[in-house]
């Protein structure tokens, strides 16, 4: 089940064939394939425990896998991960940070992994703070942010790299609506520049609004993939998603 | 009142992991379980028996009139300690905070079935550190039926006064570490120094009885007064309840009433001002330091990024400091001390008959090296560093370097840790005592090995069973199977090095020498094999 788009030539940024993966014998994701192209916003929805964070985990190289493979910008994650995930970046859904470092410092740790340079990292953290209003906290020890302020802080350590794939779970969570706002133009504005998002949310409006290829998963398997027109059809994608939970139970 | 019984039974399926325990369907885990607890049971009988044993030897001297004041004190010491560990989290800075106040029950039942787990823990430390002392003593005074209950009931209080005010240090020490940034590293650092300043006391009182002069059974009985006014003069409830056994009638009433109160206390402040208190300390606002920087840094190689973070971590997390820091301090006061006195001084304060400098000289140049390689092998931060990673651990699983590169960090802040403190003590104590070059090569091969091995053993076992899901960094600092084997393993390495050094006559600083050199090709082996684990979750 591969997404193709006719408006993109390029070759896709991610690209995952045949993904499967089990937890002690138990299979979780089977079979999973998909491709996000460049430039593009991809939504990924499904019930709680459907595997949307398994394979999240593993795209981001945080999860091995027992099939299949995952690759990013052509290389596969198996066989090449750091080149995999120098171009990736990665948003956990609960932002648990080192609670021992000041913001700043947890920003300059992550710049100096991604081999930033300093001009870039001191324009980028002061315009990304700004943009999220954290720039006056960023002396604060992370142990005293609240859960928005270090869902902010991830973000601008995600962002600071320019990721070709931003892999993003559960994005929204925690965050005010006018970092939220913030957030919906970053990733605009990082697509509009050749990236590719993969978004994860249990938020259905967002995701009907902000991508234009979504896929559901449910029980491990996806069981509708394509452009957002063609997956909600003349409804919404919440009413979609809700017959499908419907069809499913009813067998 | 009825809202009490279920907050009391999930806390106490909560402590030990019983819920777990009960809970848990996984025959793998469970056995892990079941292996623990068999742990914790033989720990006990340790320490029961130890303490029994330490009850006897001060009857057998005749100073057993120290022995109530001793188990109050003990007692009082354990639960002091085991709430200043489990009050953060369990009544401060607690994470189910908003959950636990917003229950429809009165605040007073939250207290106390918080407060309740704590003082379990004390009646814990009371049974197995103060109930051997006092039934050494009852037997060795001869019990009456008055004294034994009068006893029990000074046990079962011995909790009370120490819990609440290891509380109120608590949740000052919460304050303070929540409004300045750097309280953590300044509360590691006072804490290894008062863990240096304790072990160097207790050598120095220890040494003073031994110097005392032997055969002089006055002197003994004369220990039981002086240990009795000491302890009483550090921990005056311990007078009370020692008169109190004696027969003081005033004395058991001011215990039991400093008991009662001060335990009713705890509990009448934490329920009138458990939400302001929380509230003080998780207004974190005032916690950046006044000379943090805002702007970015300049831009560092990832593995100096590394060893750096890995740096703030060790200092920035006061238990793993606590834990970790005190063997280089050790050495270098032993390797001084060593080189300050030399061997005739301390042939002389020995007192040993038949023995002069030059047998101590040779006993020290022996031992010395091991002593010094013990200290370095207690000193592994790999041990716990990447279970300290817990929950943030995505953030080193998806950073763009291999995991050998992130292990190797954690190994390198090791051995910059050890490596220059064994060169430097090994140099000091071969300058003092070192009677030819291969003395002074084991000084300092010996503890450079030993460091290497704690630093690549810890990170192999850690790396290989890491153990993410921790509430308190407690867990993985003082109750990983990782740190006790690594230690445990470097024990036993060091205890291998001396016996053959010392049993090997002339040749034992070449054997000694070769034994280090095999522990450090140990260390790489161990170190690369570390490295070459994948930090992916399976």
């Amino acid at each position: 089940m591969v997404a193709d788009s006719v408006r993109q030539p390029d070759p896709p940024i991610l690209v995952v064939e045949g993904y499967s993966k089990s937890y002690g014998g138990k299979r979780v994701v089977e079979d999973v394939s998909l491709s996000v192209l460049p430039g593009s916003i991809f939504g990924f929805v499904g019930h709680n425990g459907a595997g949307k964070t398994t394979l999240i985990r593993s795209i981001a190289g945080a999860l091995s896998f027992d099939e299949g493979d995952i690759r990013i910008c052509g290389k596969s994650v198996r066989t090449d991960p750091v080149a995999c995930k120098q171009v990736t970046a990665y948003v956990p859904d609960s932002p648990d940070v080192y609670g021992f470092l000041t913001g700043m410092q947890y920003l300059d740790y992550v710049a100096d992994l991604f081999c930033v340079g300093s001009d870039e990292r001191a324009r980028r953290i002061d315009g990304y703070a700004k943009r999220l209003g954290i720039e006056d906290r960023l002396g604060e020890m992370v142990s005293a942010y609240s859960h928005g302020m270090r869902q902010k802080l991830v973000m601008i350590g995600a962002f600071l790299h320019e990721p070709r794939l931003l892999v993003l779970d559960e994005p929204f969570v925690g965050l005010d609506p006018e970092a939220a706002y913030e957030l919906r133009t970053m990733m605009h504005e990082l697509t509009s520049r050749g990236s590719a998002i993969f978004l994860s949310s249990h938020v259905l409006d967002t995701v009907e609004k902000l991508c234009d290829t979504i896929a559901i998963i449910r029980q491990g398997s996806i069981i509708r993939l394509g452009t957002t027109d063609e997956v909600r059809g003349d409804e919404s994608l919440e009413q979609v998603f809700l017959e499908l939970a419907r069809e499913a139970r009813n067998g | 009142m009825a809202s009490l019984v279920p907050l009391l039974k999930v806390q106490a399926l909560g402590a030990f992991g019983v819920g777990r325990l009960m809970n848990e369907h996984d025959p793998k885990a469970k056995r892990k379980l079941v292996l623990a607890a068999i742990g914790i049971v033989l720990l006990t009988v340790y320490a029961v028996a130890y303490m029994w044993a330490i009850g006897q030897a001060f009857v057998a001297l005749g100073a057993e009139e120290a022995l109530p004041c001793l188990a109050v004190a003990t007692a009082g010491v354990g639960c002091m300690f085991s709430t200043l560990i489990k009050a953060n989290g369990l009544l401060f800075r607690l994470k189910d905070f908003d959950l636990v106040v917003t229950m429809p029950v009165p605040l007073w039942t939250v207290v106390v079935s918080r407060i309740a787990p704590l003082y379990g823990m004390g009646l814990v430390c009371s049974l197995v550190l103060g109930t051997p002392l006092m039934t050494a003593y009852l037997l060795a005074v001869g019990a009456v039926p008055a004294s034994i209950i009068v006893s029990s009931l000074v046990l079962l209080l011995a909790p009370a006064i120490p819990l609440a005010l290891a509380l109120a240090v608590s949740f000052c020490a919460a304050w303070v570490a929540s409004r300045m940034p750097f309280a953590d590293r300044a509360l590691g650092i006072v804490g290894v120094l008062s863990t240096v300043a304790l072990v160097v006391g207790i050598m120095l009182a220890t040494g003073g009885a031994g110097m005392s002069d032997q055969g002089d059974l006055s002197a003994f009985a004369a220990l039981g007064g002086q240990v009795k006014e000491s302890v009483s003069t550090f921990w005056p409830p311990a007078a009370w309840a020692a008169d109190a056994i004696g027969g003081s009638v005033p004395a058991l009433m001011l215990y039991a009433g400093a008991s009662v109160v001060s335990g009713g206390a705890a509990v009448a402040v934490l329920s009138i001002f458990l939400v302001p208190m929380n509230s003080l300390l998780s207004s974190g606002g005032l916690r950046k330091a006044r000379d943090a920087s805002m702007k970015a840094g300049a831009p560092r190689k990832p593995l100096t990024a590394l060893i750096r973070k890995e740096f703030r971590l060790w200092l920035g997390t006061p238990i793993y400091f606590m834990n970790t820091a005190p063997g280089p301090v050790f050495a270098l006061a032993a390797a001084i001390a060593a080189a300050v006195a030399g061997p005739e001084v301390v042939a002389s304060a020995m007192n040993v008959p038949g023995t002069d400098g030059d047998t101590i000289g040779a006993l020290m140049a022996g031992t010395l090296p091991w002593a010094l390689a013990f200290c370095m092998a207690m000193t592994s931060l790999t041990a716990a560093s990447t279970s300290l990673e817990g929950s943030a651990r995505w953030i080193a699983q998806t950073a763009p370097v291999p995991s050998s590169t992130i292990v190797g960090a954690r190994i390198a802040l090791n051995l910059l840790v050890t490596a220059p403190v064994s060169v430097i003590a090994g140099a000091i104590a071969a300058a003092g005592i070192a009677k030819t070059l291969p003395d002074a090569i084991l000084l300092i091969i010996a503890p450079l090995a030993m460091g290497a091995l704690a630093s690549c053993l810890g990170a192999f076992l850690d790396v290989r069973r890491p153990h993410y899901d921790w509430s308190s960094e407690y867990e993985p600092v003082k109750r990983s199977a990782s740190v006790g084997i690594c230690i445990s393993a470097g024990l036993l390495a060091t205890l291998a090095g001396a016996a053959a050094t010392l049993l090997a006559g002339d040749a034992g600083p070449a054997v000694g020498i070769a034994i280090a050199l095999a522990v450090l090709v140990s260390a790489v082996f161990a170190g690369r094999a570390a490295m070459r684990i994948s930090l992916q979750d399976q």
